[in-house]
């Protein structure tokens, strides 16, 4: 079963992306929505891509951009909109929300 | 129960001090109530609801622990404790209820996958 993973927390102040990253299996996607987008910078994400690759992790365009983290980003994350993440939630067989 | 009977996984992260583990508690006991399939499972500080001799009272918390031995009588039998929280935070597999299976962190993945729909608390 492919899981969509809606990560709306930063891992500079609590777990929830090692819980995400705990559960994550190769199928899966991981959205990072909100303050989620802080994590493109944070060493446990980074070593996920380097293991997985970045092509089952996106985050929202307009969030980074909003707290200026698209800048400084990685490139090779996909910047989606929320069209896109509507597409997601049907490409998935079921989501899991971590906030 | 037919085939396109959608499984439910109570994803538990917080303490039993958290306003959310309660909700997770009523949750669990409704859908249980209306007889449908639901799995329990307890990662992070979600484990720490679990642990055996716990008494809420002394910091004038309701002490809900105590409606988790009624679990058998609403048949939830599927209980799930992450292996590798419980050592992060030195907890021995010492709970106030019965029939929790702990899972290594891959075992706990793939029995999350099993269920369509997964709420997390």
């Amino acid at each position: 079963m492919k899981v969509l993973h809606l990560l709306r927390t930063s891992a500079y102040n609590t777990p929830d992306l090692s819980e995400c990253l705990a559960t994550f299996q190769p199928n899966d996607q991981l959205v990072l929505l909100d303050d989620g987008c802080y994590n493109l910078t944070h060493v446990l994400l980074n070593e996920f891509i380097e293991n997985n690759g970045a092509q089952c992790v996106s985050f929202i365009k307009d969030h980074a951009t909003a707290r200026a983290m698209e800048t400084n980003s990685k490139s090779n994350v996909n910047a989606i909109n929320l069209d896109t993440l509507v597409n997601l939630t049907f490409e998935c067989d079921s989501v899991i929300t971590w906030q | 129960m037919n085939n396109n009977t959608k499984h439910i996984a109570i994803l538990n992260a917080s303490a039993a001090t958290a306003p959310s583990a309660k909700d997770a508690l009523d949750t669990t006991l409704i859908y249980a109530s209306f007889e449908q399939p639901i799995s329990l499972f307890y990662q992070g500080e979600g484990v720490r609801q679990l642990v055996n001799n716990q008494d809420l009272t002394t910091i004038h918390v309701k002490d809900f622990l105590k409606t988790m031995s009624a679990f058998s009588f609403y048949d939830i039998e599927n209980i799930y404790v992450c292996e590798n929280s419980l050592k992060s935070r030195l907890l021995a597999a010492n709970f106030h209820i019965e029939n929790v299976q702990v899972l290594t962190p891959h075992e706990f993945a793939n029995k999350l996958h099993e269920h369509q729909v997964i709420l997390r608390f």
